[in-house]
């Protein structure tokens, strides 16, 4: 039988209360339906407990059990162990989950469906020598539900794929491509130490979610919507949390700057959208860059 | 918007590293779904913000997630349509098998199948109206020819009558001007005419479900009726421990006051926005903790705001709102919200985290620190278990 992913040993008083909590829930658990029972569903969700904190309260393990997916744990715990029928359940209410979300992150059928079979053929847990059974839905907790787990999985796999297979490109494609591989430049910009520490120390004192935030708009990207949708929220709230962040983070960081000895100037400069210390443009290559066949040198040539 | 950061605070950003432990696919799926506790939530916020492999991988499984048919998004959980039919979703898979259809194809086929639903809808509201409406009049016809018949003797006899015969079409016609009621009983007919347009659509959504179950669908139907949010919006029941038998097996032995009888879940998106418009029931924990409504005029309105509370969980049970947050606050409104009552749990300090009720009597509570209280009697008494 496959077993769970390790997990730290549970004290007395913990287990005693996973075991209450199975007995009471067992009949809504649908565990009876796969045939596992209520010591069975016990050790699954000490198996979730361990896997969350093995060195829980008592009082939190209960609230941590109350939030759990029951179900869908015991949904997955039962496919992993190959029972007929809950794999039966499983693809009724998963499998077009599964090839629709991969269709919607690779946007591309052939790949949507060679990622949703590789990682299908994962879930039912035939490894490579095709010896042992480890399904990957062992890794599953409860925690959030199966749909969405699956689709974090799907995502997970995509963007490890995209990576592994990013690095397989080859260079003569690329370079068919015109792609141009520059040589790269050593960083020649100084940055005032004072700058530094004043944007990082502001930075660590902003709260979690406004990191967040500045990191998914500001460097990933990602648009308004796409953060909303993420956040249950409106469009306009994340605009408007983001003006105010960045806003105020600008604000503190120039006061910073002065309280370390800039002076105003200095540190409006050092805050300026776009710094011209920054743009690395080399004047001479510029200039000279198509100036042999111009006509003026043709004329001139001419002339001459 | 601008896009651009100062490029020093840009470069920090970017520095930002999270260590070589990631959250694991299924913490990201509950920080997403915002089932986490405040706590595991800023934790993975905090990681998320440092990691940009993590941001990716959860911004693309949100991407995936399905979009809600319809012209108010906001009203349909992301998972429904997958959730409740199940045949939809074979129908899809042999669609786009057999006919080389996109999932958009398909879908867009499926929705053109499906309308005529909001069009019998409709119908049925205008019929339940009519009826209404008929049944309203009909006694004022013999007094109107009573009136004509014998008309007072200080009236010549060619005077309009006082009350203008109109043909039944045409009163069904002229709704907003019932002639002779007075203005609270306009207002009752009105109330009555939506409670009926309701029943109407509600009998015809639960018969729509129904049909679905029938066709060998198995929904993920909630057992526990009472749906809890944590930080949002609080549309349909949370899907609790469900299975099939078990909804079935609870719907006979509760009987009606059951959230799932209710708000049944339906094969039709325009019908479950009608169903749940129609039962004004829109209640979501704001991103700043304040409980807040749905209103007719289409904006969120707060909720005890007068309460120094931030509010984690709002959870309904019929008419029944039940609101927990910091401090053990737990509030309770049997009016849908209009008069609130504090409820006792006697000593408790920690923020409310979880409710569920099975039923308007039998409820349990969870606060952050794993503390269970459960009410037997419709929050009357919390006992401590």
């Amino acid at each position: 039988m496959a077993s769970a992913p390790a997990s730290g040993p549970l004290s007395t008083q913990v287990s005693a209360v996973v075991v209450e909590f199975a007995a009471q829930h067992y009949p809504d658990s649908g565990a009876e339906q796969f045939e596992i029972d209520q010591a069975g569903l016990a050790e699954i969700l000490c198996g979730a407990v361990g896997q969350w904190d093995c060195t829980a309260e008592k009082s939190g393990v209960r609230g941590f059990l109350t939030l759990l997916r029951l179900d869908e744990l015991v949904l997955a715990r039962a496919c992993a162990t190959g029972n007929e029928r809950a794999w039966e359940v499983f693809l009724n209410r998963y499998r077009a989950t599964l090839y629709e979300s991969a269709y919607k992150i690779a946007k591309e059928e052939s790949a949507a469906r060679a990622l949703a079979d590789s990682l299908y053929a994962e879930l039912y847990g035939v490894n490579d020598k095709g010896h042992q059974r480890t399904s990957k839905l062992l890794y599953y907790q409860g925690r959030g539900s199966l749909q969405g787990w699956l689709r974090t999985v799907v995502a997970q796999e995509y963007v490890n794929r995209y990576r592994s297979t990013r690095r397989e490109t080859s260079l003569d494609a690329a370079l068919d491509d015109g792609h141009q591989f520059a040589a790269v430049e050593p960083d020649i910009s100084a940055t005032d130490p004072r700058v530094e520490s004043a944007v990082t120390e502001e930075l660590a004192a902003l709260e979690p979610e406004e990191r967040f935030l500045l990191a998914a708009y500001y460097l990933d990207r990602r648009t308004l919507a796409e953060i909303a949708k993420l956040q249950r929220v409106h469009e306009s709230t994340i605009s408007r949390k983001l003006e105010r962040v960045t806003s105020s983070l600008r604000k503190r960081i120039r006061k910073r700057m002065m309280q370390a000895g800039m002076s105003a100037r200095q540190a409006d400069e050092a805050m300026q959208d776009v710094d011209v210390r920054d743009l690395r443009v080399n004047v001479g290559q510029t200039l000279r860059q198509g100036t042999p066949n111009s006509a003026f040198y043709k004329q001139k040539s001419g002339n001459g | 918007m601008n896009r651009e950061l100062p490029k020093p605070l840009q470069d920090a950003l970017a520095r930002q590293t999270a260590g070589e432990v990631h959250p694991s696919p299924d913490l990201l799926t509950a920080f997403a779904e915002h089932s986490l506790p405040n706590r595991e939530s800023q934790r993975v916020t905090d990681h998320l913000a440092k990691c940009a492999d993590c941001r990716e991988v959860v911004f693309l499984a949100s991407s995936a997630v399905e979009e809600p048919v319809g012209e108010e998004p906001e009203w349909m959980p992301a998972d429904a349509i997958s959730r409740i039919s199940p045949v939809l979703r074979a129908k899809l898979k042999t669609g786009v098998a057999g006919a080389g259809l996109t999932h958009e194809q398909s879908r867009r086929s499926w929705m053109l199948r499906w309308a005529w639903a909001p069009v019998v809808a409709a119908v049925l509201i205008v019929s339940g109206i009519l009826y209404q409406q008929s049944s309203k009049f009909t006694p004022a016809a013999p007094a109107m020819i009573a009136s004509k018949g014998v008309p007072p003797a200080n009236e010549p006899s060619q005077t309009l009558p006082a009350v203008v015969p109109v043909p039944e079409s045409k009163t069904a016609l002229q709704l907003p001007r019932p002639v002779a009621k007075s203005a609270p009983a306009q207002a009752n007919q009105a109330r009555a005419a939506d409670t009926l347009a309701a029943a109407k659509i509600e009998s015809s959504a639960s018969a729509d479900y129904s049909s679905t179950s029938r066709a060998g669908a198995t929904p993920a139907t909630p057992s526990l009726a009472a749906g809890a949010v944590l930080g949002g919006v609080l549309k349909y029941p949370s899907t609790g421990f469900s299975t099939q038998n078990s909804f079935a097996e609870s719907e006979a032995s509760t009987g009606s006051n059951l959230v799932a009888k209710s708000q049944p879940v339906v094969a039709n998106p325009q019908m479950a926005r009608q169903v749940v418009s129609a039962a004004h029931r829109q209640w979501r924990i704001s991103p700043e903790g304040h409980l807040e409504q749905w209103s007719a005029s289409g904006n969120w309105t707060r909720a005890l705001a007068e309460q120094p509370i931030t509010f984690h969980v709002v959870s309904l049970v019929g008419e029944n709102v039940w609101a927990g947050g910091s401090g053990g606050a737990l509030f309770h409104s049997s009016d849908g919200g209009h008069n609130w009552s504090k409820q006792p749990l006697a000593g408790e300090t920690g923020a409310i985290v979880a409710i569920r009720f099975s039923d308007a009597m039998h409820g349990m509570v969870t606060t952050e620190t794993g503390t269970l209280w459960s009410t037997l009697d419709g929050g009357v008494t919390w006992t401590k278990e």
